[in-house]
């Protein structure tokens, strides 16, 4: 294994966790950005319910 | 190839554990965010202690001043005789109890009596100024009003509703076994992240060092992603949606999502931290093991 290769493999290494949590938080922003808009309009029509003006 | 790699796990067992942590991070980070909604939902520790803060008692009390000297001008009592009866003990107290009353709804489905702000030293003050006949309106008004006030400033929300609908929800379904249910759904993902971790175990169990690549991974993914949680959590305490329906359940809000992403970041960075470590430790072994081989 050259020296070139060898720093290559190195940096990934350190990029491994950014690359595994990628899929997770495009997940997490997909869900946010379907079901967000609707999760919120639900909670503001719930605080108005609740809450004492 | 190096020569960890090189001695024991196939390409199959490799592709296997690359899974199985992309599994235990996504289970892991998942039982870590599930665990601080549970905690905000059911723990009573944590309700009472934003009851107790410091800041928002303050607030609450100028806010209470405020409002005497207010109603003071308009109804013609002493304002200042009136404020000398409420402390910040008692607004503790009321502050404390009304948590308990919410925890309990919450975690019991059932919270007792509300809580109600004790008017003695109040309705003195207000006959008093009713036979110096400087009210100007009847002294029962005067006096429901500013126990009204006063509870709505410490507990802004409709208690009548919240008993009403959770008197409901209690008779449509099982409240009590619902909620001991949500309390057990973080154990489930831990469980679960447990099984990950130990099929990673099984298939790279000859190999130690290798696993921690992947131990690695998985743990600093899991803070990551827990971290991204955390500024979702600081976003939802700047959210102006509360603080347009009340200032005072704003404040008591952002008391709570303050102290839930102290403690969730705090967990994002040790997992960050610790997966990091395994990485490096993974890394120097590798470092060793090619010089050795090439020597």
């Amino acid at each position: 294994m050259n020296t070139e290769n060898k720093k290559k493999e190195g940096i990934g290494l350190w990029f491994l966790p950014l690359v595994t949590a990628a899929p997770i938080l495009a997940a997490g922003a997909f869900g946010i950005l379907r079901f967000g808009p609707k999760i919120h309009k639900l909670l503001n029509i719930l605080i108005k319910l609740v809450v004492k003006a | 190839m190096s020569g960890i790699q090189a001695r024991g796990a196939t390409k199959a067992e490799r592709v296997c554990a690359w899974i199985a942590a992309f599994l235990l991070a996504a289970f892991l980070s998942v039982t870590i965010l599930g665990m601080t909604a549970v905690q905000m939902i059911t723990s009573a520790g944590l309700h009472l202690n934003v009851a107790a803060d410091e800041g928002m008692l303050d607030r609450q009390y100028r806010q209470i001043c405020d409002n005497i000297d207010e109603m003071a001008a308009e109804y013609g009592f002493s304002a200042e005789n009136v404020k000398a009866t409420i402390s910040r003990d008692e607004l503790k107290e009321m502050n404390r109890k009304s948590a308990e009353w919410w925890t309990g709804l919450l975690t019991e489905g059932e919270g007792g009596v509300f809580p109600r702000w004790n008017i003695g030293a109040i309705q003195d003050i207000i006959y008093t100024a009713a036979e110096e006949k400087t009210l100007t309106e009847d002294a029962q008004n005067v006096i429901s009003d500013l126990r009204e006030m006063i509870e709505d400033t410490v507990f802004p929300l409709r208690e009548t509703t919240i008993t009403f609908g959770s008197k409901m929800a209690r008779d449509m379904a099982d409240i009590r076994g619902i909620i001991r249910a949500v309390r057990q759904l973080p154990m489930l993902g831990l469980a679960a992240s447990l099984a990950c971790a130990g099929l990673i175990m099984l298939l790279l169990g000859r190999e130690i060092f290798l696993s921690l690549k992947y131990y690695g991974t998985a743990l600093a993914a899991a803070g990551i992603v827990t971290l991204a949680g955390c500024i979702g959590i600081l976003v939802m305490k700047s959210d102006g949606m509360l603080q347009e329906a009340s200032a005072g359940l704003a404040e008591e809000f952002r008391a709570l999502f303050g102290k839930l992403a102290l403690g969730t970041g705090l967990v994002g960075i040790l997992l960050v931290v610790a997966g990091y470590l395994c990485l490096f430790c993974f890394s120097r072994k590798k470092k060793r093991e090619t010089a050795g081989s090439e020597a």
